[in-house]
């Protein structure tokens, strides 16, 4: 009776427990923004800070060199703003961030910036690179935010590619960092090998225009959508510094949609 | 014994908390030793206690270093629930009934390291379907299964060595 009993309560508790873990996983993304949850990127970002800079300060030379890129860009395109091409009008407001700690071995991996609610950073807003669409924020405390890598299942990015822009959707393969898909593509829509994807700009996240990545090899999915491999510029595992994307017409974008 | 299990153990959390951030070397391996952490909670703990235990490891691990809350904690409950039936049918029936622990100087690495290999199995399947459940084919789920059991269960029999009671390893 007693055993009967023992088995009894912890069946109960396997349930229970069970479903509360099952629940967290759920609901996840609304749970770090509670206050049960938000002191834990805090907490994360100070127990894997000392790690991450040691990690950093070994790549130096590679960073630099990535600066150096990033400075050339945005000369070229100073040059050509002043050469008289129109300045395209978006919405957009961008501040620096540096990476504290991040994830790049795991299905859903994670970037924690050292932003946060203080700064302006809410969630939704995007980050970026010169080489790329980087993550989206999904939680903040005061002085972090907490956003969902690109190399997460769960991010998908609006781009276009080809010489008429036709837009589909990036996602992450899982498999290797710097390898995504574009699909929904429709097949009669041709890219060719080689060409560079950008960003949309049909998300009210990331601004249109960022190089994402190189097209590969075409895969017809059930004869009516094309997906392309994609070589991605930016290397997802050794981010530093970063820029967090803002959109201030997000809440007028996102009421009409309503 | 139990006072020594408990500060190794609170060890072996920081540890895996380590692998989980810097160790994760390809999407397909993820080393994990909370299912040998579980396998050697002292048999003398009543199983809802193990299972308490093991919700909290797996909510630390979720929530400081692999960044899906609920992930570990999900996969470590069946193998807490399993414990003591497990060391029962398959190491030896007297570890539960007499409440002593079980070691490879006693039980045999072959025993041992079947059913470490057993829970593993058991929590990595678990880990696989819930983290990729609608995102990738059940190929994937299978091949990160085998892969990351095999990895895990040489530093889970380092963990479960550690763990074991010195005068009886």
């Amino acid at each position: 009776m007693a055993r009967r009993r023992r088995t009894f309560i912890a069946a109960a508790a396997f349930i229970v427990l069970e479903v509360a873990a099952l629940c967290c996983l759920a609901y996840g993304s609304e749970l770090r923004k509670t206050w049960l949850a938000r002191p834990f990127t805090g907490i994360s970002a100070a127990l894997w800070r000392v790690g991450d800079n040691m990690r950093g300060y070994m790549t130096l030379d590679k960073e630099n060199e990535r600066l150096i890129q990033d400075n050339a860009q945005l000369q070229s395109r100073i040059l050509q703003l002043q050469a008289g091409r129109p300045a395209p009008s978006v919405p957009y407001t961008g501040q620096s961030a540096m990476v504290v700690t991040m994830t790049t071995g795991s299905q859903h991996n994670y970037i924690i910036i050292d932003r946060g609610s203080a700064d302006g950073i809410s969630e939704g807003d995007g980050i970026i690179t010169a080489r790329g669409a980087v993550g989206i924020v999904q939680a903040t405390s005061e002085h972090y935010a907490f956003a969902l890598s690109f190399a997460n299942g769960k991010v998908v990015v609006s781009a276009k590619a080809g010489r008429e822009g036709t837009v589909g959707s990036l996602t992450w393969t899982g498999l290797a960092l710097n390898a995504a898909l574009l699909g929904g593509i429709p097949v009669h829509k041709d890219i060719a090998p080689g060409d560079t994807v950008y960003t949309s700009g049909y998300s009210s996240i990331f601004p249109p225009d960022i190089p994402l990545g190189i097209v590969g090899q075409k895969r017809i999915n059930n004869g009516s959508t094309a997906e392309y491999k994609v070589e991605l510029f930016e290397d997802l595992s050794s981010l530093h510094s970063v820029t967090v994307v803002h959109n201030n017409a997000k809440k007028e974008i996102e009421s009409l949609m309503q | 014994m139990d006072r020594r299990f408990s500060v190794v153990y609170c060890i072996m959390l920081l540890i895996q908390l380590i692998l989980a951030k810097y160790c994760q070397m390809w999407h397909l391996v993820y080393i994990c030793i909370l299912p040998a952490m579980i396998l050697c909670q002292p048999t003398s703990r009543p199983t809802p206690l193990v299972l308490f235990i093991a919700f909290l490891s797996g909510l630390a691990v979720d929530l400081l270093a692999d960044g899906v809350i609920g992930l570990n904690a999900a996969a470590l409950l069946p193998v807490a629930l399993l414990q003591k039936p497990l060391i029962s049918l398959l190491i030896d029936e007297d570890v539960v009934q007499r409440h002593y622990h079980f070691s490879f100087f006693r039980h045999g690495y072959i025993r041992i390291g079947g059913t470490l290999l057993l829970v593993i199995f058991l929590f990595m399947l678990t880990y696989a379907l819930l983290d990729n459940a609608g995102e990738r084919n059940f190929g994937f789920v299978m091949l990160k299964t085998f892969l990351s059991s095999v990895v895990s269960l040489i530093f889970c029999i380092a963990a479960t060595a550690v763990l074991s009671p010195k005068q009886q390893r």
